[in-house]
């Protein structure tokens, strides 16, 4: 049996490591191993580098580090699969938010929201990343290694940008038109450049740009330059503009027609005209928002468009005004307006009159907090007329002591 | 003519098997191996194999410590180190969930080898009755 000196085994562990075996413990067990081979099988006549070398060789087909890449790929194959089953959990869970959140969106169904975002951070920061990760260990080569992981990272940024625009977040465009652009002008060219170096895929490659850079334009096309908006904030400002102006308005007129003779048969006339409309909207606002929000008459009647929990509700519309008939109806509305433009004619003189154009609003087949808002219009025009009649007649007549 | 060239002659002239077959029973082997003994270091388990199957199976390095480190960090091998001058020699001893491991996996594999054999060889059959 030949015996190693020292510099024999320096000399071995020092190859070991130099064709690439980090592992310490797997450098030692080939250490030992080489060893072994070296004291049973050498005879000490022969080159000993020689020997080595030859037995060295029997460990790998093409380089040593084979064994320790083999080493690594037993050791992480357990992850591996225990990566793969979360990811199709994920995968599923995400989906299944999404498309139950648009689902939601499309029935104005209130958690709508909380569901897309829950799908769209799932599907962000754990589905994509951990197909990266699998798709980055699948793949043989650097380059594809990269192209995906470069892929990835467009998807959790485009994903991010879908989501913001859901949610009127800022830097929504920056993230979305941001994401295609890189996608269109650097992800599809390095992708068909890398992988149609592969003959096996090539007819895939071809396959998959055309599809991307469809897909892609298509996408562009479809962004909204635009900033993005939350329309329900800007509906809510303005009809909160509008019924506050409206009461302001209302509240004038109700001071002035203190000042003047209560027993004016035209002030009164005029009083009774606005009054008249003035409570029939007010009866239609309280229907309506009563039957969109499930609440009672009583709280609808302080409630505001900014309460309304169901903005985008159009059956109400259609079932309780624009197709009923009878009291509080749009038909009596209209009516109702036709005969205040027709008393306005008496009461105001020709260009101090703004009889309502009321022929000219979309009262049916629309939404309830766009009707609330336009009934709202109606009681401010009401006002203002009233309020253009009473300080015209506020100069000719004397006022109450 | 250098040694790596007759071994690899030798592969074909000793009728070893195809690196297919071994690959899918080298973790039973080893585990069966470290069953029947108390301990084993690496350079015994090749060569105990070749043996034991008169060098019609012999386990590449290159195989055999993958394979060992797996089943180190799956908990069916412990390893003792033992210092000889400046190298360490690792000894793998089987742990229980090895035990069991490895007598699920001897169990399957014969029953594997069983089942081929009737398909092989259909007229032996597998010797159970059909219902």
């Amino acid at each position: 049996m030949y015996q190693l000196n020292e510099d024999q085994v320096d000399f071995i562990l020092s190859d070991i490591r130099k064709k690439g075996i980090d592992l310490e413990d797997l450098q030692y067990d080939l250490l030992d191993h080489v060893c072994c081979i070296i004291e049973n099988e050498f005879s000490g006549q022969s080159n000993f580098e020689q020997f080595y070398e030859d037995t060295i060789a029997r460990f790998f087909r093409k380089e040593l580090r084979e064994v320790q890449d083999e080493t690594k790929k037993l050791l992480t194959f357990k992850d591996y699969y225990a990566m793969k089953r979360i990811l199709n959990i994920t995968g599923f869970t995400a989906g299944g938010f999404i498309v139950i959140g648009a689902i939601f969106r499309m029935l104005e169904i209130s958690s709508a929201n909380v569901l897309m975002l829950l799908g769209a951070v799932i599907f962000g920061l754990l589905f994509l990343p951990l197909a990266a990760v699998l798709k980055f260990q699948d793949e043989a080569t650097a380059r594809n290694k990269f192209v995906f992981v470069f892929g990835t990272l467009i998807g959790i940024a485009a994903t991010f940008g879908i989501l913001f625009k859901l949610m009127y977040w800022p830097y929504a465009n920056v993230l979305m038109r941001g994401s295609l652009m890189v996608f269109m002008g650097l992800f599809v060219p390095t992708y068909f450049f890398v992988r149609l170096r592969e003959a096996t895929s090539r007819f895939n490659t071809m396959l998959s740009t055309i599809l991307m850079l469809v897909g892609g334009g298509m996408m562009l096309t479809l962004s909204n330059p635009k900033i993005s908006v939350n329309m329900e904030d800007c509906l809510y400002s303005v009809g909160d503009f509008l019924e506050t102006n409206t009461a302001d308005m209302q509240a004038i007129n109700e001071d002035i027609a203190d000042k003047l003779a209560a027993n004016d048969r035209k002030i009164e006339q005029m009083r009774l005209l606005s009054g008249r409309i003035d409570s029939e909207i007010g009866q239609i606002k309280a229907k309506l928002i009563s039957e969109s929000e499930q609440v009672s008459l009583e709280t609808a009647g302080s409630m505001t468009i900014a309460d309304l929990r169901n903005p985008y509700n159009s059956e109400v519309v259609q079932a309780h005004f624009a197709e009923s008939t009878g009291e509080l109806s749009m038909q009596s509305l209209q009516e109702l307006l036709q005969a205040y433009n027709q008393e306005l004619h008496s009461l105001l003189p020709e260009g101090h009159r703004y009889a309502i154009p009321y022929e000219k609003l979309q009262m049916d087949r629309t939404i309830v907090s766009v009707l609330l808002y336009e009934l709202t219009h109606i009681q401010y025009l009401v006002a203002n007329n009233e309020n253009r009649f009473l300080n015209q007649y506020l100069g000719s007549v004397e006022p109450q002591q | 003519m250098c040694y790596s060239c007759i071994h690899y002659i030798l592969r074909y002239i000793c009728f070893m098997y195809s690196s297919e077959l071994i690959k899918g029973t080298l973790k039973t082997i080893v585990l069966n191996l470290l069953k029947k003994n108390d301990r084993l270091y690496g350079y015994e388990i090749t060569n105990m194999v070749k043996e034991l199957t008169a060098g019609k199976i012999q386990i590449t390095e290159g195989a055999l410590y993958p394979t060992l480190h797996a089943l180190e960090k799956n908990g069916e091998v412990t390893t003792e180190k033992v210092y000889i001058g400046k190298r360490v020699r690792k000894y793998y001893t089987l742990t229980t969930k090895g035990n069991e491991t490895a007598s699920e996996r001897v169990d399957e594999l014969a029953d594997f080898i069983r089942t081929i054999k009737a398909l092989l060889d259909p007229e032996a059959g597998l010797g159970h009755v059909p219902t």
